[in-house]
């Protein structure tokens, strides 16, 4: 058994011994799983995938005369100004309106993390504390007083696997669905995600520190669309449960950890790379660690139908091997989450643990154990 | 109009995520169990369906006057 405080001491001693998920089973195997367990301290874990649920919270000093903002467009983007006088919310999947989905609001955060200029136009309710009418100017992250990403759901704990019954061809978030189920898509880095790791949140709560796109963030709250009460298989729930809803310092992340996607036949998104450590606290949770791709399954469901029925189950061993069976035959798998930048993700979160450069905390709160299922948006009367 | 031909892939562009195998009716793109992207130019019949799918545009048309491959 240990504790936090034991670990973060190790840590800062650059003593702690870290592992990567995916190095844990030949770990085992060399040291057999009592003293394997007795002597990692971490267990690096990371996903990367397009995240349509982010966007950034953002301040941009007040302008002379004072403007209060009613309507901002950062690069022809729209963000959303209902709040106080200068400050908007940029959405990752808010279309140009010259440019439509070819550039979005995730391009312009990623814009701004790298760098460049952003043209900021806005307009203003004019009152006797704010008379400007309009703003017309060029900012860049240094220039504005915060730039904050805020990902209201993160981190899915499973999802679903994507097919097409029908006979044709379907353009979806889950990537191209050819018809007659000729392929199967799924998105999750398998036994490196972080809740597939730690599956119950022994040790993930509000105020848990991650490695949030290149920054170091924290876990802000339960993600939307959480829920417990999935049907699981051993330790791990068999379709969408838990998510996190994520925080941290936008002016601090990297470009090659938040990219911009423009999904076909959908829209824009937002890769985001993050990255969770598990401290291993007791041999349950190296248990929980050792979980290995053959013991994850997730549902397959038929996009092709509106209320996406399951038509068959199956392993992200399976999945992964780039074949899988469905309907009798075998059919090409293809992930959406990138296996390669969650395994260099997991990299630096473990070098920096090596380093001493990234402390755990212990949660502050743990994350709900409720509700068991989300609900649906009511039915449209008449 | 969508244009055919063979690709280019430029791998620093590359997030390895998946969606133009997805997207590839001939399995010429394949993610491998590591992670890795596989291109297979004998699978590969110019279809381009990979060009609008990759959602960070590092797969384009190649020069028709080159051979096309994986890209750095």
């Amino acid at each position: 058994m240990k504790t936090i405080e034991e670990i973060n001491r190790k840590i800062a001693e650059k003593k702690a011994v870290v592992v990567r998920a995916d190095e844990i089973a030949e770990l085992v195997k060399e040291e057999g799983f009592a003293n394997a367990a007795r002597k990692v301290d971490v267990v690096t874990t990371a996903t990367f995938s397009p995240m349509c649920s982010s966007g950034a919270f953002l301040n941009f000093g007040h302008a002379t005369p004072g403007v209060k903002i009613a309507k901002t467009f950062l690069n022809d983007v729209e963000a959303y100004s209902g709040l106080a006088a200068v400050d908007a919310y940029i959405g990752a999947t808010q279309p140009s309106r010259k440019q439509g989905t070819r550039y979005g609001g995730a391009h312009v955060i990623c814009d701004l993390v790298a760098g460049k200029p952003v043209r900021l136009e806005a307009e203003g309710t004019p009152t006797d504390c704010y008379p400007g009418k309009r703003v017309s100017t060029i900012i860049h992250k240094h220039d504005i007083n915060e730039a904050t990403l805020f990902n209201p759901r993160n981190v899915y704990q499973n999802y679903n696997a994507a097919t097409n019954s029908s006979s044709r061809k379907l353009l979806t978030y889950m990537g191209t669905l050819h018809p007659h189920y000729q392929n199967i898509t799924y998105a999750t880095s398998g036994r490196l995600s972080p809740l597939f790791v730690d599956p119950c949140l022994r040790t993930i709560g509000i105020g848990t520190r991650v490695f949030l796109g290149g920054a170091h963030g924290f876990v802000a709250w339960n993600g939307t669309q959480y829920q417990v009460g999935s049907e699981h298989s051993g330790d791990i729930p068999v379709s969408p449960a838990r998510t996190l809803a994520l925080i941290g310092n936008l002016k601090q992340m990297d470009c090659r950890f938040l990219r911009p996607a423009v999904i076909q036949g959908y829209g824009v998104s937002l890769f985001v790379g993050v990255g969770i450590p598990i401290p291993i606290l007791d041999e349950e949770q190296f248990r929980l660690a050792c979980v290995e791709n053959d013991q994850i399954f997730t549902k397959i469901v038929d996009y092709a139908s509106p209320d996406h029925p399951e038509v068959a189950r199956l392993s992200y061993a399976q999945l992964r091997s780039g074949k899988a069976p469905l309907q009798g035959k075998m059919v090409r798998t293809s992930p959406l989450s990138s296996l390669k930048k969650a395994q260099e993700i997991a990299g630096v979160l473990q070098e920096q643990l090596r380093a001493g450069s990234f402390l755990l905390t212990s949660p502050v709160q743990p994350l709900p154990d409720g509700p068991e299922k989300i609900k649906s948006m009511p039915r449209m009367e008449g | 109009m969508h244009q055919r031909g063979y690709i280019t892939i430029r791998l620093g562009d590359c997030v390895f995520c998946g969606f133009c195998s997805a997207a590839c009716p001939c399995e010429a793109l394949q993610l491998t169990p590591e992670g890795d992207l596989l291109y297979e130019k004998t699978r590969c019949t110019q279809c381009a369906l990979c060009v609008p799918a990759c959602p960070v545009c590092a797969i384009q048309l190649a020069d028709p006057s080159s051979e096309s491959a994986l890209g750095t």
